[in-house]
């Protein structure tokens, strides 16, 4: 951009002191045959800096913002899927404490969720008999989808 | 090493990690001023601003007319001197001329000098309202489309701001220069010099905005389609799981896409504001500029001399050139963070 507005700057500068030598002399052949000078001069600053103009390389530019665009984004989607664990997380945390609640048990239970959101682990804690164990083990198994091996139960 | 710079930058408008919270960019301190008091509803806050704008502009509107007051009494005078004497006629053209150039250009330059700044400024926040919104979008499930949307946009205010300083403003004080000499001299090659420039200043921005809102347009159809299909195959995915996990699952994107959405358009309303809030006070003195210098021009062409009225007239189209610029950089970032709103489908 800056060698292309530097071109339109040198041509309009030649076309202003073209214009301004030309208006120096009155009409006449000596007049025309300065016309003629400035008309080469003009021309000569028009076509030569074309030469050595390298157009900008617009794709690797572009490429460039692209790839900062594609890194925002990803933070924006990381951002929405910490926010979709963290609330699956508590939501099935509040589910897992309900049923024990309905059974009669006071327990804290502590869930991993994977990077879908989906539940991998559970740590559980707190005073139960062990029926109520079994059936709150099987609950986790049918509704949340964690197998047995990967329900922990601390104390 | 950029994209971490980029990295860092987020994490001071976009607070994250646990919670899902999206805020844009604050106002720069000098378009404070200007920025409505509650941005919540983007009418009142549109009607504020405007306000606050109109109200302000009364110093530049004095200013303006007294400018073209004395240009009036300029031109009246040289008039009054070619009607006494006819013999006088070119000299005087020459110094009205010149008169009327050295009258202008100090309000001129100082217009350049804003509009150019204005450019600058929006361009700026601009690109610190970019990051934000792509996020915002991505969060909302508009991850192709947004990336896209971040590079035309970012691409092409950095062209402008480059040809706005490379191109633009030079090509302007060489329009009025050449200008300025057609009438002093009454140089033909001059005033076609000029004409080509203007030309060729006023068209370099048309083809710019042209490009960049066919970019947009055709942006947001293919990647808006896209992720709009990617969105509904992981809804579909969702609801087959283990019925609890499933429903929680499909419940909870739901409701982070929605909250996702509110922070953004609402991110959204601000920065719009606050591109307004820099863009308008700059917009409306330069309009007043520009008006003023229009009817002055067209009352001096019923007594005034025609290359006296000329040089009037180019500056300002010179003018109109800078409103042009000016609207043009807010119109890209207003126009993009509309897409950025708009979501995904």
């Amino acid at each position: 951009m800056q060698q292309f507005g530097q071109y339109v700057v040198t041509l309009t500068a030649a076309a202003l002191i073209s214009g301004m030598i030309l208006s120096l002399f009155p009409e006449g052949s000596l007049r025309e045959l300065i016309r003629l000078v400035c008309g080469v001069f003009l021309t000569v600053t028009a076509i030569l800096p074309l030469m050595d103009i390298t157009l900008p390389n617009l794709p690797a530019f572009g490429a460039e913002y692209l790839a900062e665009g594609q890194a925002a984004a990803k933070f924006g989607e990381q951002m929405a899927k910490e926010s979709v664990q963290l609330r699956i997380k508590e939501q099935l945390e509040a589910y897992i404490l309900d049923k024990a609640f309905q059974m009669g048990a006071e327990i804290m239970a502590d869930i991993s969720v994977n990077e879908s959101g989906n539940p991998e682990s559970i740590q559980l804690s707190g005073e139960i008999t062990d029926v109520m164990r079994r059936q709150l083990q099987e609950c986790i198994t049918n509704d949340l989808g964690i197998p047995k091996e990967n329900q922990q139960w601390i104390g | 090493m950029k994209l971490l710079a980029l990295f860092l930058c987020f994490s001071f408008f976009v607070v994250p990690v646990s919670a899902l919270e999206i805020e844009a960019p604050q106002v720069p301190e000098k378009a404070k001023i200007w920025m409505p008091e509650t941005t919540d509803s983007f009418l009142d806050g549109l009607c504020e601003l405007i306000q606050k704008s109109v109200e302000t502009i009364y110093p530049d509107i004095r200013e303006a007319s007294s400018v073209c007051l004395g240009m009036l009494a300029v031109v009246l005078l040289i008039s009054l001197l070619q009607s006494v004497s006819s013999s006088v006629k070119k000299a005087s053209e020459t110094a009205g001329t010149v008169t009327i150039a050295a009258l202008l250009l100090l309000s001129t330059n100082s217009m350049i000098h804003l509009a150019s700044d204005t450019v600058l400024e929006i361009g700026n926040y601009g690109k610190l309202l970019l990051p934000v919104m792509t996020a915002a979008l991505a969060a909302q499930g508009g991850i192709s489309g947004s990336a896209a949307l971040y590079a035309g946009t970012a691409l092409f205010t950095t062209l402008l701001q480059s040809a706005m300083s490379n191109l633009l403003v030079p090509g302007i004080y060489l329009y009025l220069a050449l200008s300025i000499g057609n009438s002093a001299t009454g140089e033909d090659l001059l005033k076609k010099a000029g004409d080509l420039l203007k030309d060729f200043l006023s068209w370099s921005l048309k083809i710019l905005m042209i490009i960049f809102t066919s970019y947009l347009g055709l942006t947001g159809v293919i990647s808006g389609t896209t992720d709009a299909a990617a969105l509904k195959a992981a809804k579909v995915t969702m609801s087959s799981f283990i019925p609890v996990v499933g429903g929680i699952l499909s419940d909870t994107s739901e409701a982070v896409l929605i909250s996702a959405g509110l922070m953004k358009n609402a991110a959204g309303i601000y920065g719009i504001l606050a591109v307004l809030a820099l863009f308008l006070h700059p917009f409306l003195q330069i309009g007043v500029h520009y008006l003023f210098l229009k009817l002055t021009g067209a009352v001096c062409t019923v007594f005034g001399s025609s290359r006296i009225t000329g040089s009037i007239a180019s500056f300002s189209s010179a003018m109109g050139l800078l409103l042009g610029m000016t609207a043009a950089a807010s119109i890209m970032v207003l126009i993009s963070t509309v897409c950025f709103m708009k979501g995904v489908g």
